[in-house]
């Protein structure tokens, strides 16, 4: 309990205005707000750590670097595997704030909100599991923050934050910034806080529910995969890989669904700041006739159910792990955009 | 017809990587397979991950002199085998793959469940003008595994998959494919 009181107060801090000193930043006339105060906040948390920290958390942006990034928790990800950057168990307070800080300023207030309800899951499946000799470790302190490249209002860098059940990958090219590809995930499913039922991707399940129940049978049957999908396949490791479209067109569907169906996307678009999220809305939207909506499960909310949302400009991947409806992972890719491939010249 | 070229290779894969194995297994073995159809060849990518009570019962088949260490020779003999159960046909007609890579992870990855093999082999194969069938199926390891089987969206784009069709267990998949020119 105390820990749970901890990491409220830490996710109010990070929201509230910091008490470090501002580091300056150029202002060019094509960066956006956003832009600028994901940089200033990038400095403003290397300034509150030393040289050697400076050196971790900073790593060079290459294809390597990029995709260093996993659902599975720290420990567990293979022996040579690690995450990019710092965990903030390493960090002081004052830094972790900084840290956070960071990832605020780079999402939208929604958005950090689910990061952070992911985070507090992670520590209540830390807390709930049994002892055992799994090297695994879970938990809000194994967290990493990463900055690739240069924090900059014109050139290419990124952010990462991630741990167990999260990556967020955002590449920060002058005005765009870019969420794909990025992973969400939880287990429990549902947990509470100081008296709160949490439901880290609630609305994504409720909103993919509604909308498969919503479909009338002929659709309904078209969108249904008849057999089971027991992982998913937009995972890390996967960069650049299309697989062939399944489901039903979103063609077919009445404009009341296809608002469904935005709004259902848009729990993940969300996350990313309301500037880049409304772009990147109205892109995914534009190609809404070829976007597909696959299912494969019960159709009854709380079942364990997996779903698939491929577009041009848009994958999506909602999959329940080992049957259960409490252990959840999601992907978010671009196929055109993974990274800002769009924004980058290699 | 110009043999494929086997690289085995042994090492750490998850270090190399990064976390490609997207769950935490427990008590199956995950078979993840994607089907790159091509003018001349069908290309077959395996991703193949033990969960932790699975793990020793796969390490020790293919780790067969038990030293715990995967020796290249005992890779080839393991992947051998897979390849063996898998039934790759065109149009009726099967298809030899052959082993173009291998990577096998250490024992210790394999048993925390994280640990996965990875493999690709290709059928040298020619799709004409016209519509075709490609039939796939795993026999590998049924009574442990799970499978995901996709079609990975044509680089050519001569060729359009038309159909797919699986099992409920994504065991195997039929695809229809049509090509062009």
């Amino acid at each position: 309990m105390k820990n749970a009181v901890y990491l409220v107060i830490v996710f109010a801090l990070s929201l509230a205005g910091s008490a470090h000193t501002v580091v300056s930043v150029q202002r060019s006339a094509a960066t956006p707000d956003v832009t600028l105060k994901a940089v200033t906040a990038a400095k403003t948390f290397l300034a509150t750590l030393d040289s050697r920290q400076q050196a971790t958390v900073v790593v060079p942006l290459s294809k390597d670097t990029r995709s260093r990034w996993s659902n599975l928790p720290n420990g567990a990800v293979g022996i040579g595997f690690q995450r990019n950057g710092l965990k903030l168990g390493d960090l002081t307070p004052a830094q972790q704030k900084a840290a956070l800080e960071l990832v605020g300023a780079s999402l939208s207030p929604i958005g950090y909100q689910k990061v952070m309800n992911i985070v507090n899951a992670d520590e209540e499946f830390a807390r709930s599991r049994p002892r055992d000799s799994n090297p695994a470790r879970f938990g809000r302190n194994e967290y990493f923050i990463a900055i690739l490249g240069t924090p900059s209002p014109t050139q290419p860098w990124m952010i990462q934050f991630g741990g167990h059940h999260l990556a967020i990958n955002l590449t920060v090219v002058g005005k765009e910034n870019v969420l794909t590809p990025s992973h969400t995930g939880t287990q429990p499913a549902s947990y509470s806080l100081n008296g709160q039922t949490i439901r880290p991707l609630g609305k994504e399940n409720d909103k993919a529910f509604a909308l498969i129940n919503a479909l009338d049978e002929s659709r309904r049957k078209e969108a249904m995969l008849n057999y089971q999908v027991p992982d998913g396949v937009f995972g890390p490791g996967h960069d650049g890989e299309i697989i062939q479209p399944e489901g039903v067109p979103a063609s077919k569907f009445t404009p009341n669904q296809q608002a469904m169906l935005l709004d259902l996307i848009n729990e993940w678009v969300s996350i990313l700041n309301d500037a880049a999220a409304s772009a990147k809305m109205a892109e995914i939207k534009s190609h809404l006739a070829d976007t597909y909506f696959a299912w494969s499960g019960q159709t009854t909310n709380g079942s364990a159910a997996y779903f698939r949302i491929q577009g041009p400009t848009v994958e999506v991947e909602y999959a329940p792990i080992g049957g259960s409806a409490d252990h959840i992972h999601t992907f978010y890719r671009d196929p055109t955009n993974d990274y800002a491939a769009k924004f980058i010249k290699p | 017809m110009k043999r494929a070229i086997v690289v085995v290779s042994f090492i750490g894969l998850s270090s190399a990587l990064g976390g490609t194995a997207s769950a935490h297994r427990i008590d199956e073995y995950l078979q993840a397979a994607r089907l790159a159809v091509a003018p001349d060849r069908i290309t077959l990518e395996m991703d193949l991950t033990p969960g932790v009570d699975v793990a020793p019962l796969i390490f020790a088949l293919i780790n067969t002199n038990h030293d715990g260490m995967i020796s290249e020779a005992e890779g080839r003999a393991y992947t051998s085998q897979l390849i063996k159960e898998i039934v790759l046909d065109l149009d009726g007609h099967r298809q030899r793959l052959s082993l173009v890579r291998a990577q096998f992870p250490s024992f210790r990855e394999m048993n925390e469940g994280v640990g996965t093999i990875r493999i690709e082999a290709v059928a040298v194969c020619a799709s004409g003008p016209g519509q075709h069938v490609l039939s796939y199926q795993n026999n590998h390891r049924n009574d442990i595994s799970v499978y995901l089987v996709n079609a990975l969206l044509p680089a050519s784009r001569n060729i359009e998959i038309t159909a797919q069709r699986r099992d409920p267990l994504q065991r195997g998949i039929q695809l229809a494919f049509t090509v062009t020119r």
